[in-house]
């Protein structure tokens, strides 16, 4: 579109419209444009069916111009997509000037409706090639021809306003409605990398408070002791040494006795080893079980062995009275075969006894 | 001269047959009607250039009745004579 045909490239198309060589056309060409120059030298005036007629016009030194009228049936078919359209005679009131849709104007043909609307409106009518040629407002000035001709201007003819404006209003309005949605995304970033970085922090948080001990000791250390002004009795009696020997073992077995000290020889049977007698200690208001474990074993949360070997004296462990007396089992009676399993081990416990004395 | 003394002369210089001269006038007709719907000029060397140009539709007024029209768009073919051609025109 818009482009030029050259000589070479009208041979080809020739040659293949025609089915024929390109030579044959080369020669043809050549002898075709030299009788139709040879009849304009001669002043005649040519006429080619099918493609139009080669004129001179003018007189003395304007004897040279050249005038050419192409066939009705070439221009015919050039403007066979626009065949569909005929002149349509304008309202009186209606007037291309404003931006109003505008009265719509008489409908005296079928096509008068859809001219009227035209210019206030987005071309509903889909011959008027919506071309975006520049094109000035139609003025009276510029329509000095008395009769109403379709002979062609030379110059590019004016279009009607409406259609040439309503084409780039909506181009504004498009561009104008774009620029407004990147500032939201680089808001909502910054807020989910607040949000990990808060997420992470207090991950690394929970995690240092799962392995040290003292933050985590204050959950249990026990808060709701309370005071009992009565007296507990020291269940001391009810204690007994433990002797680790293998015949002690066995008999305790065959002996369930409730008291902390069978429980401390069961939990022993597996491991049999020479102790030491069982140390006890004693709860106070300020003295728990994991003050005990840390004291007795370096690590809090081993609060939970303690409170298994006292299990049957021992009920929530986060209300234990003040002066309850409770056996500390040896290391080597719940140790397993590495720290870590015997830590895992007792974060079980705890996870248990959390669970059901919550 | 009509297009049958213009077939006859070129059928002289080619050295065909009308037939032959008319379908290759046919043919030359249908490029360029090709070319000029598609709004490609069609440049012939020494000759001339056939230039399509489109015109929009246009409201025209009838001066002597007052009546306006809206004119559908059209595309006219127009011929712009080389150099050559008129050197030799005005020679003549």
């Amino acid at each position: 579109m818009n482009s030029t045909i050259t000589l070479s490239q009208l041979i080809t198309r020739l040659a293949k419209v025609t089915a024929t060589d390109t030579n044959t056309t080369r020669l043809f060409l050549r002898a075709f444009f030299a009788a139709v120059e040879d009849g304009l030298a001669a002043g005649e005036t040519v006429t080619i069916d099918g493609i139009g007629t080669f004129g001179r016009h003018g007189i003395g030194p304007d004897e040279s111009k050249i005038v050419f009228v192409a066939d009705p049936a070439l221009a015919k078919e050039i403007n066979a997509p626009f065949a569909m359209f005929e002149p349509v005679e304008l309202a009186d009131g209606l007037s291309f000037d404003d931006e109003n849709d505008g009265e719509t104007g008489q409908p005296q043909e079928e096509e008068a409706p859809e001219a009227v609307e035209m210019p206030a409106e987005e071309p509903q009518t889909p011959a008027y090639v919506p071309e975006p040629e520049p094109v000035s407002a139609p003025e009276p000035v510029s329509e000095p021809e008395p009769v109403v001709a379709q002979t062609p201007e030379p110059e590019p003819a004016p279009a009607p306003e409406p259609v040439s404006r309503y084409v780039p209003e909506e181009e504004e309005e498009e561009e104008i409605a774009v620029p407004q949605k990147p500032k939201k995304k680089t808001s909502s970033l910054l807020w989910i990398c607040a949000a990990i970085v808060i997420l992470v922090g207090g991950l690394a948080g929970f995690l240092a408070a799962v392995y040290t001990d003292d933050p985590e000791l204050e959950q249990y250390n026990i808060t709701d002791i309370e005071a009992v002004d009565e007296e507990v009795p020291a269940p001391a009696d009810s204690f007994v040494t433990v002797d680790v020997s293998e015949a002690a073992l066995t008999t305790a077995e065959t002996t369930p006795q409730p008291e902390p000290a069978a429980v401390v020889a069961e939990e022993q049977q597996p491991e049999p080893e020479q102790t030491a007698q069982p140390r006890y200690d004693t709860v106070t208001s300020t003295r728990y079980l994991a003050t005990m474990a840390r004291e007795y074993y370096g690590r809090g949360i081993y609060w939970v062995y303690i409170y298994k070997a006292n299990s049957d004296v021992l009920d929530n462990p986060n209300k234990i009275r003040p002066g309850t007396r409770v056996a500390i089992p040896e290391r080597s009676t719940f140790e397993a075969e590495t720290e870590a399993e015997t830590l895992r081990k007792a974060e079980r416990i705890q996870a248990e006894l959390f669970a059901r004395y919550k | 001269m009509d297009y049958k003394q213009f077939r006859r002369r070129l059928a002289e210089k080619t050295g065909r047959s009308t037939t032959d001269v008319d379908a290759l006038v046919d043919g030359l007709a249908i490029v360029l009607r090709e070319s000029c719907a598609e709004l490609d000029s069609v440049a012939i060397p020494s000759f001339g250039t056939f230039v399509p140009v489109k015109h929009a539709e246009d409201i025209i007024t009838d001066l002597s009745t007052g009546r306006r029209m809206l004119v559908p768009p059209e595309i006219n073919v127009e011929f712009r004579p080389g150099g050559m051609l008129l050197k030799r025109l005005r020679n003549e």
